[in-house]
């Protein structure tokens, strides 16, 4: 019943469908509907799931999922249309005088970027207006309810608002007064709304901007841009060397227009508690256009540190305490056709080697500059930028630069991806921020079907490191080997008390499809053998289980063999969350 | 040949017969030959003619005719002149009982529509007409499979899927069942999809007749 499609895309564009709907259901109802929903939302897939219950979930203990297409009902399937000026209405009866059109018994206009669906719409033909009530809009995302709505000029204005991501029910809501929606250029303002999850309020937006393509929670800005839903959550609970609970990042609304991202966010976090070296952090970012800031401030046993940014413009003052990094100053771009010339200068102090015997304090002044050079012809694109830097300290030394890196990629059939990198120093920086460390790295990838290969050789380090995955698809998920080697990578770091990362580790595991069914549970598992040390190296699984509204993830992972530097043999318990 | 001898050639004469309600008294005006079988009684004019109601003012014009007095007349590349519009037919047949005209490959013309044209038309004596087959008119634009027209109360009716336009609009009926009521009222043409029962139980008859 709520199943949906995306209709058009943006301009051309996005889709909205609008229908019946009812505004009120009693607790019994809403059950009673939402598992109706369910079954008939996913389609015979989901239905089997849910009929057959257990053992359904026994299968996806082993890692199995469903899914199943989505098929449409589109305005022309409707017995009767009427091409209008405005696009097609439809409905189960029409009465039409010449000048207005009724339609009655189910009725649905589809315009451009518009697909609504009303148990009654009013067309006017003589202003090119049409009138419904009880409305309810639906994209492959959300459904959008109007208590009352018109469209004309292409442009939908509804009030009575309430629109949510959940499948079925609507334990994530956005209540609104207003919506305006313009069907050509597809983009969707709610004005005075409040976000509400299980009815608890929490978050108000004078005028909010939705496109109906894009995930919610982007448009909160609790993603990142081209992920699927994944919400970073503002609420943080899980373990890994001790107990990590507390606020990071949370949204703070604001009066005004929102659009993307909430300007002030708040960190109150307790890391590792339980642990021999839990820390308080409290943080707080700001960001308006051209404007930023953020400052954390942690606590410790072995006493406070903070760090943070504040940019304005060209201005700005970063620091690091930890690393004993100061710096204030201004940088500013400039650019001049193909090339980019960045003059800067800051009053810093860096600690060198990360402690306060090598520290060094003065000042700099100096630009870089860049020249890019890029060339696409059909599927092979190549991109140079060499670069060089020159710096004055307030001392006899001078800093100078120069390296740059020549990429080339073929995107056809196959993939393959090619970069060489390098950097010169005459000699030391003495500041990070405009060090340019001496680099000479070869890397490149090649991708064809289900396999990829990643390597990368640093000719400086002289190691290679290198990354074989191969990959079999079904229609329930992929099954995957990945082999990672680190080649005369032995007594290059000594971090975690050991030098040796060579490396030779093979992981097997399982992605199940992405969950399409309300109350569908997937499992991915994944365990890495280490063939130097003859041992496991990792193992570890993830649940996820799908809802109305959210797919909850909970998992564990543990590193039994690290394997990198960055790596420590631990335990991590992982909680996430989806907005379906 | 034995048909043939009980054929009569007659010269070229005037009629007045009374052949039924719709044709109550009529002339016929042959264009050539009219023939009576003698034994049937059908008279035949093979190069058509005109029979004129003057009664009711139907006239009809056609290239070939043959009719049987009191029963029935049939004609081929046939003109009619009547109170419901008029009509071309490749070919009609008019039966005196029941009182109705059967035409193939129909053309019509009438107050509510213009240039209608239809495979099968079947014209009834309650001036009743229903269209069948590829039914289309220029004005207003329709396309059906099937449309009964009650000329006496200026209401038409489609049946099964079907395109009508109205200025701008264009209505569709998408499904087999499709209905589509049209009322003529003053220049204006309303449509209602949702057609009242007992003018669809009245109508509805008549496309079965077809």
């Amino acid at each position: 019943m709520w199943r949906g499609r995306q209709v058009l895309g943006r301009g051309l564009g996005a889709g909205l469908r609008l229908r019946s709907g009812s505004f009120s259901y009693s607790k019994l109802a809403k059950i009673a509907q939402v598992r109706g929903q369910a079954l008939q939302f996913c389609g015979a897939g989901c239905s089997r799931a849910v009929r057959r219950g257990f053992p359904i979930f026994l299968l996806l203990l082993a890692g199995l999922a469903w899914a199943s297409p989505r098929s449409p009902a589109p305005c022309a399937e409707q017995p009767y249309t009427l091409e209008t000026p405005e696009g097609l209405a439809g409905g189960g009866n029409l009465e039409f005088d010449g000048e207005v059109a009724v339609f009655s018994d189910g009725a649905c206009l589809q315009t451009e970027g518009l697909l609504l669906q009303a148990p009654e719409l009013r067309y006017d033909q003589n202003n090119g207006e049409l009138t419904a009530s009880r409305i309810e809009v639906q994209t492959d995302r959300y459904r959008f309810w109007a208590e009352k709505g018109s469209i004309k000029a292409g442009v939908l204005q509804a009030s009575g608002i309430r629109v949510t991501t959940c499948k079925c029910g609507d334990d994530l809501l956005l209540v609104s007064e207003n919506l305006r929606f313009a069907t050509q250029t597809g983009e969707v303002v709610l004005e005075e709304s409040r976000l509400e999850v299980y009815r608890l309020g929490l978050a108000r937006f004078a005028e909010l901007r939705l496109d109906p393509e894009q995930p919610l929670s982007e448009i909160l800005g609790l993603s990142a841009p081209g992920s699927t839903g994944d919400v970073i959550l503002p609420v943080r609970f899980d373990f890994d060397q001790g107990l990590n609970l507390g606020l990071s990042e949370f949204p703070l609304s604001e009066p005004g227009s929102f659009s993307g991202r909430f300007s002030t966010r708040l960190t109150l976090l307790g890391l590792r508690l339980g642990s021999p070296d839990p820390l308080l952090r409290l943080g707080v970012s700001a960001l308006e256009k051209g404007r930023r800031a953020r400052l954390e401030f942690d606590l410790k046993p072995s006493g406070p540190t903070s760090r943070g940014e504040v940019v304005d413009g060209p201005l700005f003052f970063v620091h690091d305490s930890e690393k004993g990094r100061y710096a204030f100053g201004l940088k500013q771009a400039l650019g001049l056709g193909r090339f980019t010339l960045t003059p800067f200068g800051w009053l810093a102090q860096d600690w060198r080697d990360g402690t306060p015997a090598t520290q060094e304090r003065g000042l700099v002044a100096g630009a870089e500059l860049r020249y890019t050079f890029e060339v696409q012809e059909g599927p092979f694109r190549f991109h140079l930028e060499p670069f060089g830097v020159l710096g004055f300290y307030n001392q006899p030394q001078q800093y100078a630069a120069y390296g740059g890196q020549a990429e080339g990629r073929y995107e056809g059939d196959f993939t393959l991806h090619l970069r060489y990198s390098w950097a010169i120093e005459s000699t030391p920086g003495r500041f990070w921020l405009e060090r340019r460390e001496a680099t000479q790295q070869l890397s490149g990838s090649l991708q064809y079907a289900g396999m990829s290969l990643e390597a990368e050789h640093d000719f400086l380090k002289a190691q290679t490191q290198a990354r074989l995955r191969l990959g079999y698809s079904q229609d329930f998920g992929e099954v995957w080997a990945q082999f990672n080697t680190c080649w005369a990578c032995v007594g290059k770091t000594l971090s975690n008390g050991r030098d040796d990362w060579e490396r030779r580790e093979l992981v097997l595991g399982f992605t199940p499809v992405p969950l399409t069914c309300t109350y569908d549970l997937s499992l991915a598992p994944f365990l890495g053998y280490d063939f130097l040390r003859q041992g496991i190296s990792r193992w570890g699984m993830e649940l996820r289980y799908a809802d109305c509204c959210f797919i909850w993830r909970l998992g564990y992972q543990e590193t039994r063999i690290a394997q990198h530097p960055g790596e420590t043999a631990s335990g991590k318990l992982t909680f996430g969350l989806e907005i379906r | 040949m034995d048909g043939m001898k009980r054929w009569l050639v007659l010269l070229p004469l005037l009629l007045a017969v009374v052949l039924a309600s719709r044709f109550a008294g009529f002339e016929v005006k042959p264009r050539g030959n009219s023939e009576l079988d003698i034994g049937t009684g059908v008279y035949t004019l093979p190069t058509g003619g005109t029979i004129t109601d003057n009664k009711s003012g139907l006239v009809l014009e056609a290239r070939y005719i043959q009719y049987r007095d009191g029963d029935f007349i049939r004609a081929r590349e046939a003109t009619l002149k009547s109170r419901e519009g008029d009509f071309s037919a490749a070919s009609l047949e008019y039966q005196q009982k029941p009182d109705t005209l059967r035409m193939n490959g129909v053309r019509f013309g009438s107050k509510q529509f213009k240039g209608i044209t239809a495979q099968q038309g079947l014209l009834f004596k309650e001036d009743v007409l229903v269209l069948k087959g590829e039914v289309r008119s220029s004005d207003p634009l329709l396309e059906a499979g099937l449309l009964v027209v009650d000329t006496s109360k200026d209401q038409a009716l489609v049946l099964g899927a079907f395109t009508f336009r109205d200025g701008a609009t264009t209505l569709r009926g998408n499904r087999p069942d499709s209905t589509l009521l049209l009322n003529f009222e003053g220049g204006k043409v309303r449509a209602i999809t949702r057609v009242p029962p007992e003018v669809f139980n009245r109508l509805r008859p008549y496309a079965d007749k077809l």
